[in-house]
């Protein structure tokens, strides 16, 4: 690949995060300042009892995950007509995107480890200890060194997931894309699962015993998962004819 | 710089539709070409080939010698703007203009401002509420400030009024001489445009129907009318675009170039020989019957 | 200013020519650019320069390189004198064969001509 080829993939991720910036600072204010209304309440309402208090952050995950995954899917649709119109290859437009993935997946990372430090740190002013109910790579919300690493992954296998379902649509419609649904979000629940964190790492841990592989193990495979998502839209969009327009 | 465009054999088909039908056309570069055909005679597939918007499956379209799609070194340099624009509709018509500056390496700000304020189109207003005319003046500012080496306009300048579309045409020709480069403009306003066109392309069913400098072919369609007989004798072997008849006279449409000795004998038998202009050869030329 | 009976190119010669024939523009005048008189009446510069090569070729106008194009010292002399031959064929004789078809002998019509000759304040 062409060095023209880099530098226009740059200028795709550049141009996507641009255009997704404004509703990435709206949906971070939004649970940002959710969450912290949340927490109030609960704390108006009844305090928490006993020293040992559920991590209220932890349920901003599914918005910091799911959202992204959304953005993913819309990357390809709106996009990709964008890109090829102003004279960007597939090649490029694909690996921008990619470039895209990973960016939202760090903005989303230091979003939540900032959440969890700062969770961390308002219970112990309040002789509290943030109790975690879903399984993680971290113990404590202090440990922002592996909670950015595991949130940055875990988003990733979902928008990387997101990039390849709206890839799907867009090339072969509405039917058969969501006939393979199982098969192409499947790359997001094996990342968490290969990682026991979130809901299927629960799953994994509890249904079926299946404890955590060590971390050396763990987060390259996920990285490979994330990447032979990666290698899949990449094929696909190589070969993905723009709309007519109506 | 100026790139010319090479289609040899091309082919392409949705489904079992047939778009372009084993279509050959060079097209030199830096020039004005207008590219004429009815709805669905793949104007806008043939474009579509040539800004690598799909893949070439039969036949081969080569710009500057070289194949477009996945080639970043021609797709930098190939610009369509589709009748509709290719826009993000939720962005201002500023974040329009950062993308293709980003894009596209001869982007000129300047005159993209330029444009905008002749327009009147709204530059913080979101793509989505600009009216049909603004749409079809945004993406023909973004088409002409990118000055792409090779830039085609299908349709778009459709929904502006007729007062901005003579503004276009004026800035169109005066960018033109500036920076020469090669043009492809799609339209159904045949009359208006046609004497911007160097020459016309003229597409029918997915086939080539003609290919030539404008002026040659404006002088290529010749109405004959007279009496009935006299009219039928002198076409005899021409090829005769339509006829019509009234009582005794007959006015028939012909295609061919009428030299001087014609012209003198149309004259010796009383015929009238008069010119048909562009408009109506074309209507002619691509008229619904079998093929 | 165009119409459909000739190509543009064509026209845009015998304009400059009339206009040479009217005094409008003079011997070492200079001519409008290609691209001037392109973006004046709105036509594709490649068509009108071809109007221009045309007198060029004819010996109208001369171009001196990089400053543009001027009308030939002889040109005014040589297009009248072109325009003179042509007036029997072009005018004359039409004139003749119109005035047969309809019936007007040509005595009549050398007497108008004798008339207004008689009325030309020369």
């Amino acid at each position: 690949m062409s060095a023209l080829t880099y530098r226009r993939a740059g200028l795709v991720t550049r141009d996507q995060t641009r255009g997704l910036s404004l509703s990435m600072v709206i949906f971070i204010g939004a649970v940002g300042v959710g969450f912290l209304l949340v927490a109030l309440l609960i704390v108006a309402m009844d305090g928490f009892d006993g020293p040992e208090a559920r991590s209220v952050w932890e349920n901003s995950a599914y918005a910091t995950r799911y959202y992204p995954l959304a953005l993913g899917i819309m990357l390809t649709p709106v996009y990709l007509a964008l890109g090829v119109a102003n004279g960007v290859t597939r090649r490029a437009f694909s690996l921008g995107a990619m470039g895209t993935v990973v960016v939202i997946a760090a903005i989303m990372a230091v979003f939540e480890a900032v959440g969890y430090a700062l969770e961390n740190g308002l219970y112990q002013l309040a002789g509290l200890t943030q109790e975690l109910t879903t399984p993680h790579l971290f113990d404590s919300g202090t440990q922002v060194w592996i909670s950015v690493p595991e949130v940055g992954i875990t988003v990733a296998g979902n928008v990387a997931a997101g990039l390849l379902i709206g890839t799907t649509y867009y090339r072969w419609g509405r039917l058969w894309p969501t006939i393979a649904l199982p098969l192409t979000f499947a790359p997001a629940l094996a990342v968490e699962a290969l990682m026991s964190v979130g809901w299927p790492g629960g799953l994994m841990i509890d249904l079926w015993g299946i404890e955590r592989r060590p971390l050396w193990l763990v987060i390259p495979t996920s990285l490979l998962v994330i990447a032979l998502t990666f290698a899949a839209t990449h094929v696909l969009v190589r070969t993905t004819a723009v709309h007519p327009q109506a | 710089m100026t790139l010319g465009i090479d289609v040899q054999g091309l082919t392409v088909r949705y489904g079992d539709v047939t778009a372009i039908d084993d279509l050959s056309v060079s097209l030199a570069g830096g020039k004005i070409y207008g590219l004429l055909g009815r709805n669905g005679s793949g104007k806008t597939t043939l474009m579509s080939s040539i800004a690598a918007f799909m893949r070439v499956e039969h036949g081969q379209v080569l710009v500057g010698g070289q194949q477009p799609y996945e080639n970043p070194a021609i797709t930098e340099q190939v610009y369509l703007i589709r009748e509709s624009g290719d826009f993000a509709d939720q962005e201002s018509v500023r974040g329009q203009l950062r993308r293709t500056k980003r894009f596209r390496p001869q982007w000129d700000g300047e005159f993209a401002e330029r444009l905008l304020e002749l327009f009147q189109v709204p530059d913080r207003r979101t793509v989505s509420r600009l009216s049909r005319g603004q749409r079809s003046a945004l993406g023909i500012t973004l088409g002409l400030a990118a000055r792409a080496p090779v830039t085609m306009l299908d349709e778009s300048y459709l929904g502006m009024d007729a007062p901005t579309r003579y503004a276009f045409y004026d800035i169109l020709l005066e960018d033109y001489m500036q920076h020469p480069r090669t043009f492809i403009i799609s339209t159904h306003l045949i009359e208006e445009v046609s004497r911007l066109f160097e020459e016309v392309v003229i597409l029918d069913r997915g086939r080539l129907i003609a290919h030539e400098e404008t002026e040659t072919l404006r002088m290529k369609g010749a109405a004959v009318t007279g009496p009935a007989s006299v009219v039928e004798r002198f076409t005899d072997g021409m090829t005769v675009l339509s006829e019509r008849r009234l009582g005794g006279t007959k006015s028939v449409t012909v295609l061919g170039e009428m030299g001087e000795r014609q012209r003198d004998v149309a004259q010796a038998h009383g015929l009238e020989l008069e010119p048909v202009g562009l408009q109506d050869l074309f209507v002619h030329l691509t008229k619904e019957g079998p093929a | 200013m165009f119409d459909e009976r000739s190509p543009i190119y064509h026209q845009i010669a015998e304009a400059i020519k009339n206009d040479i024939l009217s005094g409008e523009l003079q011997a070492e005048d200079q001519v409008m650019s290609t691209n001037q008189y392109a973006a004046h009446f709105r036509i594709n510069p490649a068509t009108a320069a071809k109007g221009f090569q045309q007198l060029v070729d004819e010996g109208v106008l001369y171009k001196k390189r990089g400053i543009g194009m001027f009308v030939s010292p002889g040109a005014r002399a040589a297009l009248l004198e072109q325009r003179r031959q042509r007036f029997f064929a072009d005018v004359v004789e039409p004139m003749v064969a119109e005035a047969r078809v309809i019936g007007i002998p040509l005595d009549d019509v050398v007497e108008r001509i004798t008339a207004m000759k008689g009325s030309e304040n020369v």
